[in-house]
């Protein structure tokens, strides 16, 4: 056989296979003489080349259409490049059976089929034995439907042509009319016949009449108009009744801790009850004898207990009351004593600011006293040196007379070549 | 589908079994993987201590179509530094002129494994430090260019003097 008739031989049995050989999960490891150099399978439907290397028929097909020259006869073989004009269909019956015995698993396995049969048998396993194949379902010939292309299993095949078939045809109980069942809930919702109730049935509006009519009686019903407002007050009083709710927890709560406080005081009160008691029964032991606590003590348990907290809580009153006027007292005390203190210190401190003030207003006339004879020399140029001398004289008059009372000793003895300064003299006033 | 098929069990095969000096570098999806492959002459000092990635590049036609193959650089201040191997048929990017691998020299029967060995031994058969001369024909083309438009330039200049004299 030529190129030519090859590949016209190829594009005719271009077969519609169940099965995809190469796409198979061998489960056994396989000789890699037996694996097609192109496809790195196990070779399907062989074909052998002048230079006795094989290929699948396949895979060479698509070699040649690619690697052969415009139109010329011969191709260079995949494996060694040696032209090749002639394809030989014929194999050696012992490399096709070989490859056929390789074991592989069923290609159904998704579908749940855990077959391992040699790979000569899986296309009629598939075809004949495989209870998982997927098939068309018949329903042209059966339910009359018309575009069921569902793929059902075998085994699931009789449920389905019976009862699940969305094509299959279904009766409305109301209008009567034939819709297939894959539509029959929609018709449902939209059948004109079917008696429905008055969109205010639940605010208790019973007429019930067939959806066609309905518009017309919603028109006129009362309680569709005021279907709004008790919506409203619908949900107004579900908030409410969640706050109620809430608030009875709380409430709950609240009583909880109520009754645990008075438990607690309960007990407290049944101790002290208890030390009283302790104490009296050491004298009375003394006097009586047990006998006596004996009686008395069932006679009033809740009389006495009573008493004794009161008198217990009134005594506890007596001495915080007491303790109260004790803090009043000393805080009177207190603040007599501080106010004393503040008052004193307020003398002390008006005394000093007078002190201040003078010393300050002394330091003031002094300096206006200097101020003007300099003011006198600016303006008077030529008159200098007598005036420097006035002002000598000036400053001791100054010294001995403007610095009175206690300050007066140091301002005497600073003399007269002593220059002032004008940080001196303030200070030294104000010393007491 | 027939590429993934046929790749899948490259890759099978490959981490059975692999020659030495060529390791998978990346494979995580069928498109596109990365090898590497050393020399093994340890007296080749142009190769000696260097790994090279090769990326591979398969169309959905492999393998009847050739993978496109070339050496990818990979920085040295990485984990993994892969340079690209000095070769007079190897480009500077990368790009490898190699007959196998063209559309007329490559053949079916070849797998990842094969080509890597070709690559392989075509390195270690160069003796030569060098890179294709491209930058001499691309410099031939550009002064080429710059001749014709000094050429162009003198005709407008006759133009101009030819107007002015008023001829």
């Amino acid at each position: 056989m030529d190129i030519q008739d090859f590949l016209a031989m190829e594009a005719n049995s271009d077969r519609d296979d169940l099965v995809d050989l190469r796409a198979l999960d061998f489960v056994s490891s396989y000789d890699s003489h037996l694996m097609c150099p192109i496809c790195h399978c196990p070779f399907v439907q062989p074909v052998r080349l002048q230079c006795d290397h094989v290929f699948c028929q396949k895979c060479l097909g698509s070699a040649i259409t690619t690697f052969r020259s415009a139109d010329s006869d011969e191709f260079p073989c995949p494996s060694c490049r040696t032209p090749t004009t002639r394809i030989s269909t014929r194999v050696p019956r012992l490399l096709v059976n070989m490859c056929d015995e390789i074991q592989v698993r069923c290609p159904l396995v998704g579908e749940g089929c855990n077959e391992i049969v040699p790979r000569g048998h899986v296309q009629s396993h598939v075809e004949k034995y495989c209870g998982y194949r997927l098939l068309p379902c018949p329903d042209e010939s059966y339910c009359r439907c018309e575009r069921c292309n569902e793929d059902v299993m075998e085994q699931d095949f009789a449920e389905h042509d019976k009862e699940l078939c969305p094509s299959l045809e279904a009766t409305c109980d109301d209008c009567g009319s034939i819709v297939p069942r894959r539509s029959l809930k929609k018709h449902v919702e939209t059948c004109p016949d079917v008696v429905s109730a008055c969109a205010a049935s639940q605010y208790g509006c019973s007429v019930k009449v067939r959806r066609a009519d309905i518009a017309a009686h919603e028109q006129q019903c009362p309680l569709v108009s005021i279907g709004p407002y008790l919506e409203a007050q619908n949900t107004r009083l579900n908030s409410l009744e969640l706050t109620m709710r809430h608030l009875q927890q709380r409430n709950e709560i609240f009583e909880d801790g109520m009754a645990n406080i008075r438990s607690t005081l309960l007990e407290s009160a049944r101790v002290s009850d208890a030390d009283r008691n302790g104490g009296r029964s050491a004298p009375n032991g003394d006097r009586d004898g047990q006998a006596l606590i004996d009686a008395e003590d069932p006679a009033d348990p809740a009389n006495s207990f009573s008493s004794h907290t009161t008198q217990y809580l009134l005594s506890l009153h007596e001495s915080l009351r007491e303790e109260v006027s004790q803090m009043s007292h000393a805080l009177t005390d207190l603040d007599a004593r501080a106010s004393m203190t503040i008052m004193n210190e307020c003398l002390r401190i008006k005394e000093d600011m007078a002190h201040t003030n003078a010393a300050l207003n002394s330091v003031r006339m002094q300096v206006q006293w200097l101020m003007n004879p300099r003011l006198h020399n600016g303006t008077r140029a030529n008159g200098m040196r007598t005036n420097s001398a006035s002002n000598e004289s000036t400053r001791t008059q100054l010294t001995s007379t403007s610095a009175p009372g206690p300050s007066s000793g140091t301002g005497v003895s600073l003399g007269p070549l002593r220059p002032r300064r004008p940080s001196d003299s303030g200070r030294e006033g104000t010393k007491l | 589908m027939f590429a993934n098929k046929r790749l899948s069990k490259e890759l099978l095969k490959m981490q059975d079994h692999i020659p030495p000096g060529i390791s998978i570098g990346k494979s995580d999806n069928l498109e596109e993987w990365q090898m590497d492959i050393k020399v093994l002459d340890d007296n080749n000092p142009i190769y000696k201590g260097h790994t090279y990635r090769l990326k591979f590049t398969f169309s959905n036609k492999y393998p009847i179509e050739p993978p496109e193959v070339q050496f990818i650089e990979l920085p040295s201040t990485s984990d993994t530094p892969r340079p690209i191997p000095m070769h007079p048929h190897i480009y500077s990017n990368g790009i490898i002129c190699l007959d196998l691998l063209s559309s007329s020299g490559w053949s079916p029967v070849q797998t990842v494994e094969s080509v890597c060995m070709s690559i392989q031994s075509m390195l270690t058969a160069n003796s030569r430090n060098e890179r294709p001369p491209v930058i001499a024909s691309s410099w031939r083309i550009i002064v080429g260019a710059f001749e014709i438009f000094r050429s162009f330039m003198r005709m407008i200049m006759f133009d101009v003097v030819c107007v002015l004299n008023g001829i």
